[in-house]
Order: C-alpha cells, then structure tokens, then sequence
C-alpha cells in the first residue's frame, strides 16, 4: 500500500481547498480533532472538544499544551496554505498567552501574518471559545519557510 | 563559579521538605488524574523538589511531517506544559492549584519518529503569587529538541484536583 504524501495532501489543499485530506495527512493533528474552515475569504481553525484534551478535570479545562498545540498548527496551516508552496514550514519559536482558562467546549482560532518576510514570516493568533471578543490566549509564532 | 552556571537553571531549595515517595505519588497522580497526559501515555521518569522529569513513548498519532518523519511541534508544547506544571507543584509547600499564564518555546531542532521523547523542568523561583519554570525536551540529552520557560499563578483556585486524587487515595 502507498503511503498517503504530505507533499500531495499539500497541493491538493491549495488547488481545490479541500483541507480534511490535508489534516488527514498530519497524524496529530487529526488525533487533536483540528478543523479548518474558510470563512469570507479568512482561515479559521476549529478544535472540537472530546474529554482526552482535559487537563484539569475539575475545572473542566482544556489542557494548556494541546492549546498551544493548536494555535501552533493553526499558524502552520495558515502558512501552508498562505505561502502557495508544497512544502511544510518549520516552527521555530512559539510562545503563548493564557488569558483565560478554555472550558470544556470547542475552541476556534485565527491567524494574523504580520510579517511576510522572504525566508521568515511572523504571525500572531488568537483562540476564543464563545465570545471572539474575550480571547481564551493568544499566541505569536516564527515560522522558516523551506 | 565558572562563566557557564550563570546560564544553568537551578531549582529552588523547598522550605517545607517532603519525604521522597511524596514527590513520585504526586508525580503519579498528576500524570493520571490529567486526562491529556494519559491519553499520550505521559509516563513519570523522576519527581523530586522543584524538578520533575517525564517521558513519552513515541506512537505514530504524534507525527506531524509523515514525509519527513517528524514529530509534531504541538506535542513538544504539551510535554513542556505537564513537565514546568508538575516541577511546580513539586516546589510548593502544599498543594494548591495553579495556572499557565504564559509558556515559550524555541523549537532548536525537530523530533524524529520511532524515539521516545523526555522532558525535565525545574521550577527556578517561586514567589508569593507567581512560578517560574525552565524546561528541556530531548531525545538525545545532548542534542535538546526544544527549551521552554513558563510562568505559573498560585493559587488560581481554592480547589485543587490533586488534592483531592491524593486524598481518595487515603
């Protein structure tokens, strides 16, 4: 059997924005649940909540790493479909803001790019729940495009 | 005192000394009362004052490049979460509950498939409200795959699910 290719997953997403094959293609990512939408020409992220992401289960709340893992890959989907290249950036520096303890529900995400550098692209993101006005963190990463 | 330990992150001396099976029983029930870290199979390598150091078996479900056979960056975040959290609790004098307010990391090089992953942290500074950490993710202890620092808020909440995992246990 033919192992399904990133790089494939990659361009079929950016030719025919179809990016269930393209999360598909990322082992963790379709382990979190990460959903992505296209919505009035902006990405947005979606993680659906299932009790394996708790962390603290008596609050309920989210667990901190797979909040940051998301925003995370949030930014490298963005990028990947932003930067019309079939290849995988690379997530260098990553760091991330929690302002709010993330209930037990679904999680939605945006990415800003800030900065289009050549070789280096910074981008800002931002995780809310119900309310995108009260922001559950946010987030700023440096990505390396190959 | 040479040149280099000004860059070396110590942990702090605990007022309150804890006997040494108090620390690995915290341990333990950190990694198992957290749904996420036993989804992931964390498992608890070491626990003492203020350090901690807990390792990830590699499964398929953590990749992130298939082509490349790389591990996903996200999961470096999340061990780095449970390792700076627990390093926390083991320098507080008594449990209390505590919140990440903000985590960095610097991804130095990626993590590859089919090798276990380890992250140790120390908690450097506890004040009256605020935790701060510094952690290691490795495959290799000389070749760090990432650094993270954190901080912590004490406190955060009077009730602390720890506790109570420790208390059902008695």
């Amino acid at each position: 059997m033919q192992q399904p290719s990133l790089k494939a997953a990659i361009a079929r997403a950016q030719q025919q924005r179809d990016y269930t094959a393209l999360i598909d293609a990322i082992p963790y990512a379709k382990y979190l649940g990460i959903k992505m939408q296209q919505q009035d020409d902006a990405l947005q992220f979606l993680l659906k909540f299932k009790p394996q992401l708790i962390g603290n289960p008596m609050l309920p709340a989210i667990h901190g790493g797979v909040v940051a893992g998301f925003l995370e890959h949030s930014a490298i989907l963005h990028t990947i479909i932003a930067q019309q290249s079939a290849t995988m950036p690379k997530l260098f520096n990553f760091s991330i803001d929690y302002l709010r303890p993330a209930a037990a529900s679904c999680l939605h995400a945006k990415c800003e790019l800030v900065r289009q550098g050549r070789r280096v692209w910074f981008m800002r993101i931002k995780a809310w729940q119900e309310d995108s006005a009260k922001p559950v963190a946010l987030a700023r990463a440096y990505l390396i495009l190959q | 005192m040479t040149d280099n330990d000004a860059f070396s992150w110590r942990a702090i001396k605990c007022s309150q000394q804890h006997p040494p099976q108090y620390y690995s029983r915290l341990g333990e029930k950190f990694l198992h009362t957290t749904p996420h870290g036993k989804d992931l199979n964390m498992q608890l390598l070491s626990a003492t004052c203020a350090s901690a150091k807990i390792g990830l078996e590699y499964q398929d479900i953590l990749l992130g490049d298939i082509d490349r056979q790389l591990i996903h960056s996200g999961v470096i975040s999340s061990l780095a979460d449970s390792v700076s959290g627990l390093a926390v609790f083991c320098a507080l004098p008594q449990l209390e509950t505590i919140a990440t307010l903000d985590l960095r990391l610097d991804h130095m090089r990626p993590a590859v498939a089919n090798q276990d992953l380890i992250a140790q942290a120390v908690c450097y500074r506890l004040s009256k409200q605020i935790a701060f950490t510094h952690a290691l993710i490795y495959q290799q202890r000389h070749a760090p795959v990432a650094v993270a620092s954190a901080t912590f808020m004490r406190a955060s909440s009077r009730q602390n699910f720890m506790q109570q995992a420790l208390d059902s246990e008695l």
